[in-house]
């Protein structure tokens, strides 16, 4: 009995410590630059580091940690897992090659790795982006014993001498087919996507202040 | 490690040099970075003592913790930092590293 | 007073360098211990350990003098990092 209002009294505190650091919070978080900010023109930047349009249609923003320099979006359809897209801009693709084809290898190495996903050698294709030549890689990835399968575009493009990649990823029970209508949510991504300074490695290139 | 892979040409530039240490047996870490495709070495350490000085071992835990730590050239430390390496903070002070080895 | 001053010179240079002969054999003899995690601004220790190349790391023929160096420390390999 006493232990249990013990607890009740200790909940309580941290309930009230927890509002107290809420409000502590508030005028410094107000003080603090969005990340993301909408732009007259309805595209949105990220961090002052890059802009493009977001896209409408059911995806949901994941994933906002403001260390990472890496933006996601997901959209989940009626049917339930495995019925899932993500299409994500990311600052540090998979592998570490700066040549487009030998970085698309590492890259399927360790991709959906979690999701014990083996992909199909992926179909390549040179793409012309914003800015400068890019490459497409498509394939499909099944997971054999759970039956799911993962239809993969993932665009390398560089920023500065580094490797970015844009990814697209969608998920399908293995009888159930893909909705390709859906990946033109990913094309128009990456088409209004620009970069709106130097990256943290091309300032890097400069000498140290 | 990947990380560390993906900077390594930086890391060049700057005369820097790098390398994984855990406590796991040779045999164990070449197949890790075989796997991983690494190319710098990560060094075996299954006593511990370089944990220990850098650290990484805490008391009663068989394995380190994750930890990076620079020396620079002239064998100081000039940095140690719990967590997953923040690859932004090591270039930086690589790179201050480098201008003070080109100063001297 | 001066005199006597200027004339314990020498002697205190040489207790000096004993001092520190004996702190850097400390360095290389001292069994480890947890209290003994070095900060920044420190020496670091002289260590050889094997490595995943099949070679021998010996910081001193290595590093020293040579190039700076980004140690990472992991629990186990296979693990995310």
């Amino acid at each position: 009995m006493k232990a249990n209002c013990t607890r009740r009294l200790w909940r309580l505190l941290a309930v009230v410590g927890a509002l107290g650091l809420l409000s502590a919070c508030m005028p410094v978080a107000t003080g603090v630059v969005e990340p993301l900010q909408q732009q007259e023109d309805s595209t949105v930047t990220w961090q002052q580091e890059y802009r493009f349009a977001p896209p409408g249609g059911g995806w949901q923003l994941i994933d906002l940690d403001e260390d990472d320099y890496s933006i996601a979006y997901m959209k989940l359809c009626q049917d339930g897992y495995p019925c899932q897209s993500t299409f994500a801009y990311a600052e540090e693709p998979f592998g570490y090659s700066l040549d487009f084809e030998e970085r698309q290898a590492e890259f399927f190495k360790r991709f959906l790795w979690a999701g014990r996903v083996i992909f199909e050698p992926a179909r390549l294709r040179k793409v012309q982006l914003p800015g400068g030549e890019g490459l497409e890689a498509v394939t499909i990835g099944r997971e054999p014993v759970l039956g799911h399968k993962v239809r993969a575009k993932i665009i390398f493009a560089r920023r500065g001498e580094r490797v970015v990649a844009f990814y697209y990823s969608q998920w399908r029970p293995e009888a159930a087919a893909f909705d390709l209508t859906e990946e033109a949510d990913f094309d128009r991504f990456v088409a209004s996507f620009r970069f709106l300074q130097p990256s943290f490695y091309e300032r890097l290139a400069e000498p140290p202040r | 490690m990947e990380g560390h892979q993906r900077n390594l040409y930086l890391y060049d530039r700057f005369n820097a040099r790098v390398a994984g240490v855990s406590r796991d047996q040779v045999a164990t870490l070449e197949y890790w970075a075989e796997d991983l495709g690494l190319t710098f070495p990560v060094f075996s350490n299954p006593i511990g003592h370089l944990g220990i000085w850098f650290g990484a071992l805490a008391e009663g835990y068989p394995m380190f913790s994750r930890r990076t730590v620079v020396i620079d050239k002239w064998g100081v430390i000039r940095y140690l930092r719990d967590g997953s390496p923040d690859y932004r903070e090591i270039l930086t002070l690589l790179q201050r590293l480098h201008a003070e080895e080109e100063g001297r | 007073m001066l005199r006597k001053h200027r004339r314990s010179t020498p002697a205190g240079i040489l207790l000096a360098l004993v001092l520190l002969a004996g702190c850097a054999w400390a360095d290389r003899t001292e069994p480890a211990r947890p209290d003994m995690a070095k900060q920044v601004g420190e020496r670091a220790p002289i260590f050889q350990v094997a490595t995943s190349q099949g070679t021998l790391a010996d910081y001193d023929r290595d590093y020293y003098g040579k190039h700076h160096l980004v140690l990472t420390f992991v629990p186990a390999a296979f693990t995310p990092v």
